[in-house]
């Protein structure tokens, strides 16, 4: 039974990979990614005004490819207004030997050196209806100018999304493509980030989901969430846990619950559940998301989950 | 010879004139009424001359019949044969079966031991012991107990020397290896025909470890359980958790435990009884309450449900005064222990019995039924012992 469970599991990664490679992912039912300008103010979803996502090429892929950003402007009616449109964000596509390192999980934000790395290319937007809901491509990026990682099974590239000026936020997403044109995914590529800033859907009856992966050195987890803005529950799943609750954070601010990790779950992805609030409508509600482990160092979120979605595995006993 | 008191016996008279020959007769077996007799004889009476030393003239077996206090009707046995000896019947103590020895032809050797069982009022054709029994030597003078033991007299199987006697008993259709008699009775002469009541306290043997054919009696020294257990009740119910989910602080959540049938139950926890020993299925569904999604589908259980390995005594809990009360013995959960002796003691000692048994207690009160059994020997020559009791309430 455990090797067909591994099976699917293996079946449902290449699947994944072979169809899909946004980030967000479809299923983890996260419609976009936010970063707010420099100006903003907090409460309004994002601590930083700074994202930043890595790519993972497999060494299958020797053709260049491309990472595209839809609607990288802020402007128009996808983006959120605070006034008028006065936003710029600045997106770096980072390769090199220092875009990846293993303390790379150390650094979140802009506290530390975030733009380590060689920087491939640039480019900042501000209100342009060019670019308004639309797909521009970086790129075409020959994929060893990213720094190969024999543990992540590819090369990475780093691409850093950053609030310049204004306090919009920009709603935006990306897209692994061997195409400058249109989205033609990479084989068993992914994307993975340490710190999450995405938007929630306004639809109550959707169900978002992350996926951080757990690797072998981890005894425990803190889950970290800020401006949850009490819209619902946040719940864990994995091998050993059916929805345990996490606390949430309100308005503005940051809250950390501490999980144990037994040693079934080592090695293997957990799912972090968002189900907002069924009685009382929040929208357009942006949050953001750590899991660190117990040295506080945080752990990967990948869009596709390593080893597929995890099911949890009753333990049965008789007394 | 009858006994006059409890150590003296009258004078020997002979049994009956009317199955006397000059030649030899016995030994003798008796149904339970004690109105038929099997007992063997020479084949050949007719001779005015007795002569012993004619080996042409065979043993055979007759039954007799006492009506009006003369014993009639001699008939020899269906399947005497005046080139062979048939001799030493020994009847069972319901009658529905005759052992006796015998040197015909498609044996293992000597005299074997035969049966043949009664069916119909005829006596089926004779079934050989088998070589667990049966040696290449002689094999003779069995005595059928009330409770399945056959005692036997053999020079075949290691022993003293000479005729040793031996028991067996048939287990599940099987003949159990024979267990000598210890030195109390063998000795290195001839040791034979042994008899025992039915409760394996006293009996009597032959032997001639005086030089001549002379009986002995002995007693049974009284068989002892020092620990004996209640009987521990089967419990097939038991409760059924999630062992990580009483770990978690977590809600809405919908256990849905299959029990199999259409059983279904509901609950993070609960509740179900088997109907009894077996192995079972159980599927365990849960599903997100909030969702509506399956969390785990279908994860299955398997529990072996064995009853506890002990002895139990079924009967009634509560009896009357002066009326019979039945016991029944079951063994089939004991493991290790192939059961030769059922021993049973309803408050004066432990006495040999068998799987069934009846008791009618005389006085009100509480009892402690016990049951003892005995094991086949095993390779060391250890008999396993084991004891259970149950308590009856008598109104």
């Amino acid at each position: 039974m455990k090797k067909y469970a591994l099976i699917i599991a293996f079946i449902l990664r290449v699947s994944l990979g072979l169809y899909s490679q946004s980030a967000p992912e479809i299923d983890e039912n996260i419609p976009y990614l936010i970063t707010f300008g420099r100006n903003a103010l907090t409460s309004w979803g994002d601590d930083d005004f700074c994202q930043i996502f890595y790519c993972v090429i497999p060494p299958s892929q020797t053709g260049p490819v491309y990472i595209r950003v839809y609607d990288p402007d802020t402007g128009g009616d996808l983006d959120e207004a605070k006034g008028e449109f006065n936003t710029v964000v600045n997106f770096s596509i980072f390769g090199g030997n220092d875009c990846w390192s293993d303390t790379t999980a150390l650094v979140l934000s802009k506290t530390g050196n975030y733009k380590s790395g060689y920087l491939l290319s640039s480019k900042s937007f501000g209100v342009d209806p060019k670019y308004d809901k639309k797909w521009y491509s970086f790129g075409p990026f020959n994929p060893s100018e990213g720094k190969y990682v024999e543990k992540l099974g590819g090369h990475v590239f780093k691409i850093v999304a950053q609030g310049i000026s204004g306090d919009d936020g920009n709603i935006y997403k990306y897209f692994l493509s061997t195409s400058p044109v249109e989205n033609i995914a990479v084989e068993g590529g992914n994307w993975f980030t340490y710190k999450y800033h995405f938007r929630l859907p306004d639809d109550q009856s959707h169900v978002s989901q992350i996926y951080p992966y757990v690797d072998d050195r981890t005894i425990s987890i803190q889950v970290s969430n800020f401006d949850w803005d009490n819209d619902g529950i946040i719940r864990i799943f994995s091998v050993a846990k059916n929805g345990v609750l996490c606390d949430v954070s309100g308005e503005n601010n940051w809250v950390v619950r501490e999980f144990p990790i037994v040693p079934e779950e080592k090695n293997s992805t957990i799912e972090i559940q968002f189900i907002k609030n069924q009685t009382l409508q929040v929208r357009n509600n942006n949050v953001v998301v750590i899991v660190r482990n117990q040295y506080g160092v945080s752990l990967p979120f990948y869009v596709v989950p390593i080893g597929g979605v995890p099911v949890y595995s009753p333990k049965i006993r008789m007394k | 010879m009858t006994r006059k008191g409890s150590s003296l016996w009258s004078h020997l008279k002979l049994l009956a004139t009317e199955i006397t020959t000059a030649f030899n007769d016995g030994p003798a077996t008796f149904n339970e009424k004690g109105n038929i007799i099997y007992y063997s004889r020479n084949n050949s009476i007719e001779n005015s001359m007795r002569n012993i030393t004619d080996t042409t003239n065979k043993l055979g077996i007759y039954s007799a019949e006492l009506i009006d206090g003369k014993w009639t009707n001699i008939k020899p046995f269906t399947y005497n044969n005046p080139l062979y000896s048939f001799c030493t019947p020994a009847l069972t103590p319901d009658g529905g079966r005759i052992y006796f020895s015998s040197d015909m032809p498609g044996g293992i050797g000597g005299m074997d031991l035969y049966y043949c069982d009664r069916r119909n009022n005829e006596w089926d054709l004779p079934v050989n012991l088998g070589p667990v029994i049966n040696t290449q030597k002689n094999e003779s003078f069995p005595y059928a107990c009330k409770y399945g033991k056959l005692y036997f007299a053999s020079d075949g199987h290691k022993g003293f020397g000479g005729k040793d006697l031996f028991y067996t008993q048939e287990i599940n259709g099987k003949w159990i290896e024979p267990v000598h008699l210890d030195s109390a009775i063998n000795s290195t002469a001839d040791d034979f025909g042994l008899v025992i009541d039915s409760t394996f306290e006293n009996g009597f043997f032959s032997t001639n470890r005086r030089k001549t054919d002379d009986i002995f009696s002995f007693s049974s020294a009284p068989i002892e359980f020092t620990e004996c257990d209640s009987i521990k009740k089967n419990n097939y119910c038991f409760t059924f958790y999630d062992e990580k989910q009483r770990l978690l602080d977590t809600v809405q959540v919908i256990y849905q435990w299959d029990f199999g049938e259409g059983i279904i139950c509901i609950g993070k926890e609960v509740k179900h009884c088997f109907p009894g020993p077996g192995n079972y299925s159980i599927k365990l569904t849960i599903i997100d309450g909030l969702t509506g999604d399956t969390i785990a589908k279908k994860v299955e259980y398997k529990a072996e449900l064995e009853n506890i390995k002990q002895a139990y005594i079924n009967s009634e809990d509560i009896g009357m005064v002066d009326k019979s009360m039945s016991f029944m013995g079951v063994t089939t959960d004991v493991k290790g222990i192939k059961v030769t002796d059922y021993l049973w003691n309803f408050g004066d000692g432990f006495k040999q019995g068998g799987p069934f048994i009846s008791n009618t207690f005389k006085k009100k009160g509480e009892y402690m039924v016990k049951l003892g059994l005995l094991g086949e020997k095993d390779s060391l020559g250890v008999v396993h012992k084991t004891c259970v009791m149950k308590k009856v309430n008598i109104n």
